[in-house]
């Protein structure tokens, strides 16, 4: 069930009636949760028991940690609560590749090898919410939290479906207390939760579908493309990744809106970024500062030398490319942005520091779309072959080349992000009065079901 | 960052007053968008997929009147060979110029759309409208590789959107039922809304790909509209051509069965005798004569018979017997067991040509 199919209106529209019908508390939370399992039914429901053995599991260990004072029986659940969440995820989204890949270094040193592998298939969300559910027992066990005030308290914060299956990540911090209030529908920023349903519909639907074809068509490596249409491919997909994950946010982030609850944002403009630093600022932002609490601060973060955080930033980044997926390409993703923020903590991060901003934002961004071509490759082998035909006179300095007319979409879409940036143009939109807002909202539907791509994809971080 | 904030405070308005404002605002989002939906609909041009555009372009300009348009399916765009048809009349003493426009894999609601534009666009309306009848049930899904094409937005004008509809809400098929039918309705309403035809619109308007149009056009004025499957080395393999030709005795056994079945009684619905009164009504006020007729196919057609039978269809050409048109149910043939191939489309055409040309001379045209 997509947000932009008809059965998922549906199902909101049903959602959101009985939610605000409902005037206690209690009885809303069962009914969000019972959709919200719904939800993921939808999408597998054999894969119901795994999300509810993980909240079990967590909710007993938090208890138990928080009930305990023993140090050493706080951690025994706490490595217990760790141990599932990673076990599932491990062997749900890892098994094959280790498996795969032991079997190349075993044949690599010339010893026979061959296991069958298993036909796994990977539960949707699967990354975002064992994530979620493990920073809860990381914060109970850390003292910052008191446990969830009931099952469905922490069940909803585990499963609350507008952001179930790729994020934001939410912290228990932030979401538990929302849950504990009784929201009125007086509160809810209504206008400005649809323009965000809208904004993010229009980012995926109409932005990052359309340049997938053309993105697609060189990175399938089929045919011989020209540098210059290696680079307009990378810079496609870097729209096309941000469109699509941003926008699976935004819609999350107004739906979430649209039933009383405030879900933290996810992006700021991270193409604006002027260095790796800033892009990580910006990006994923619940993601990184996932990493950041739960791992690179426990590693000792920069406080002990420089080769504890050389350590600790590789370690976080390779964990960080390894949680998008099992591949190779993106373990290479995560360490080609763990060297580059190494790098910006050398003499060289003066040396860019005192250089024009927009020089600076050239090397952020190129740098950016270099990793977007690690990512986006299905092998080393391709990711090897792309860059290739991106130097100059790549694609043997001719071959075929993109239609020229994905220039003037990209400088289009540019301009619009910097107009986005720059006057805050949603903002505006839902700051105009009921009933022109109103109107203009209908209008804006019917014009942006026009632009939707033919042959849509689902959201591509579905499937990390 | 555009982000949700909460407002302070509550909204303490009366519950009626909410509901009165909430639906208020609806209403006008609901204007909005269908003052926009509306507002574009007309700009969105025909498809140009089998050169259905360049097709109806040759006829609004065409000076020439073509006496006989054939609109189907695929089973009329590779099997209606004009040439070969109007040599026939001709030879049968009629000289008549006709024009194939078929469309693969035409629902009957868009071939009554086809109908529909072709009154409307052809700058000389034809003497005679060949129909194909449907073999496809009337609550039949489009197949998900439809979806969110040009080809499957074109035809939903409110009224076949609506009978569609309909036909499939009413349908006892099993799989028409329960979120199916949220498909349909999703299906007519992203169609009704020319969803994802932005592209082909602003182009449209802004005349892009006009060349490549118009050498379409002159092609089209040459084939005139016929689109062959042709035999020969880069032949696309399809499943349906393997079965054919890896399975000839199942073929044999198919065909040696229905003309029994055709005869029997019918299992299904798939078509609606209100349609065939319309369709008859809108050709005759385009100043046309609607004649129907049934391919050589190998589906079942009973029901399309008893309708003959019954008055229901007064003009039927068919050649689903492979007792009374064995040639044309022969393996070399036939392109797949749905499809003919050129030599059958020539077989074929030939026929329907000598039948409409005996229903001339017999004073009933």
């Amino acid at each position: 069930m997509l947000f932009f199919e008809l059965r998922f209106f549906v199902f909101f529209a049903l959602v959101f009636a009985v939610h605000w019908a409902l005037r206690r508390n209690g009885p809303r939370k069962l009914w969000l949760l019972s959709a919200s399992y719904f939800f993921y039914a939808s999408w597998d429901w054999r894969f119901l028991g795994l999300i509810l053995l993980s909240t079990a599991v967590d909710y007993i260990a938090a208890g138990r940690i928080a009930a305990e004072t023993r140090e050493p029986v706080r951690r025994r659940w706490l490595v217990i609560s760790l141990a599932l969440n990673l076990g599932i995820l491990g062997f749900f989204k890892y098994f094959n590749f280790f498996v795969q890949s032991g079997i190349g270094v075993l044949q690599a040193l010339g010893l026979p090898a061959e296991v069958r592998e298993l036909a796994i298939v990977l539960p949707v969300g699967i990354s975002f919410f064992t994530f979620q559910s493990m920073s809860y027992t990381i914060d109970v066990h850390r003292r910052r939290l008191e446990p969830a005030g009931g099952f469905v308290d922490f069940a909803l914060f585990v499963s609350f479906f507008p952001q179930l299956v790729a994020g934001p990540i939410v912290r228990a911090l932030g979401f538990l207390p929302q849950l504990r209030e009784t929201r009125a529908f007086g509160a809810v920023a209504v206008r400005a939760s649809l323009t965000l349903f809208l904004v993010g519909f229009i980012k995926k639907a109409c932005i990052a579908d359309h340049v997938a074809v053309a993105a697609d068509a060189v990175f399938a490596g089929e045919a011989v493309f020209g540098a210059a249409s290696h680079w307009l491919a990378a810079m496609l997909y870097s729209v096309q990744i941000f469109c699509d994950f941003s926008g699976y946010t935004d819609m999350a982030l107004g739906l979430a809106g649209l039933l009383g609850y405030q879900l933290v944002p996810n992006f700021d403009f991270p193409y604006f970024a002027r260095s790796i630093r800033e892009f990580w600022r910006r990006w994923h932002i619940s993601l990184s500062s996932w990493f950041r609490d739960y791992l690179y601060l426990p590693l000792g973060g920069n406080r002990h030398g420089r080769g504890r955080t050389l350590r600790n930033l590789m370690a976080v980044f390779l964990l960080c490319g390894l949680w998008h997926g099992a591949s190779w390409t993106f373990v290479l993703w995560g360490l080609f942005h763990g060297g580059l923020m190494l790098l910006e903590r050398t003499r060289f991060e003066q040396a860019r520091a005192a250089l024009p901003g927009a020089v600076q934002w050239l090397y952020a961004y190129g740098l950016v779309v270099c990793g977007w071509v690690i990512f986006r490759s299905q092998d080393v082998a391709s990711m090897l072959g792309f860059f290739a035909g991106m130097l100059p006179g790549g694609g043997g300095g001719g071959g075929e080349a993109l239609a020229g007319v994905w220039w003037f979409v990209l400088a289009g879409l540019a301009l619009a992000h910097a107009a986005s940036f720059r006057f805050d143009l949603p903002a505006r939109f839902a700051r105009l009065p009921h009933v022109p807002f109103a109107f203009l909202y209908g209008a804006a539907w019917a014009l942006a079901l026009q632009w939707v791509a033919t042959g849509h994809r689902p959201f591509i971080y579905f499937q990390f | 960052m555009f982000s949700i904030a909460a407002r302070s405070g509550r909204y303490d308005a009366a519950p009626m007053r909410w509901l009165v404002r909430s639906a208020g605002l609806l209403l006008a989002a609901s204007f909005g968008f269908v003052l926009t939906a509306e507002a574009v609909r007309p700009h969105v041009p025909i498809p140009d997929g089998d050169a259905l555009a360049a097709r109806f372009e040759h006829l609004a300009q065409s000076e020439t009147r073509y006496d006989v348009v054939v609109i189907g399916q695929s089973t009329v765009l590779r099997a209606f060979d004009p040439d070969a048809f109007d040599r026939e009349a001709a030879a049968q003493g009629h000289e008549l110029r006709s024009f194939n426009l078929g469309v693969p894999g035409a629902f009957q609601f868009e071939i009554d759309y086809l109908l529909e534009q072709l009154v409307e666009r052809a700058a000389r309306p034809p003497r005679f409208v060949f129909v194909e009848l449907p073999t496809r049930r009337l609550d039949e899904l489009l197949p998900p590789v439809n979806h969110f094409t040009d080809r499957a937005v074109y035809w939903h004008a409110p009224r076949q959107t609506r009978a569609w509809f309909r036909s499939v809400a009413r349908s006892s098929h099993p799989e028409r039922g329960g979120t199916r039918r949220i498909d349909v309705l999703q299906h007519a309403a992203w169609r009704w809304a020319s969803v994802g035809q932005a592209d082909r619109t602003t182009g449209h308007a802004l005349s892009l790909g006009a060349a490549e149009r118009a050498a379409e056009v002159r092609e089209v004025e040459r084939t005139r509209g016929y689109r062959p499957f042709r035999l020969g080395p880069d032949t696309p393999h399809s499943d349906l051509r393997d079965q054919l030709i890896r399975s000839p005795r199942w073929f044999r056994g198919v065909v040696a069965r229905i003309d029994d079945v055709n005869q029997g009684k019918p299992t299904h619905r798939v078509l609606d005798p209100a349609w065939v009164r319309l369709q008859s009504e809108k050709v005759r006020a385009g100043g046309a004569t609607l004649v129907h007729f049934i391919t050589p196919t190998i589906l079942q057609t009973a029901e399309l018979h008893t309708l003959h039978r019954a008055g229901v269809i007064p003009e039927l050409f068919a050649f689903d017997s492979p007792h009374r048109f064995p040639e044309l149910y022969r393996r070399k043939n036939r392109f797949d067991p749905i499809h003919l191939n050129e030599d059958g489309a020539r077989l074929f055409s030939v026929a329907l040509a000598r039948s409409f040309a005996s229903w001339l001379d017999s004073g009933d045209g």
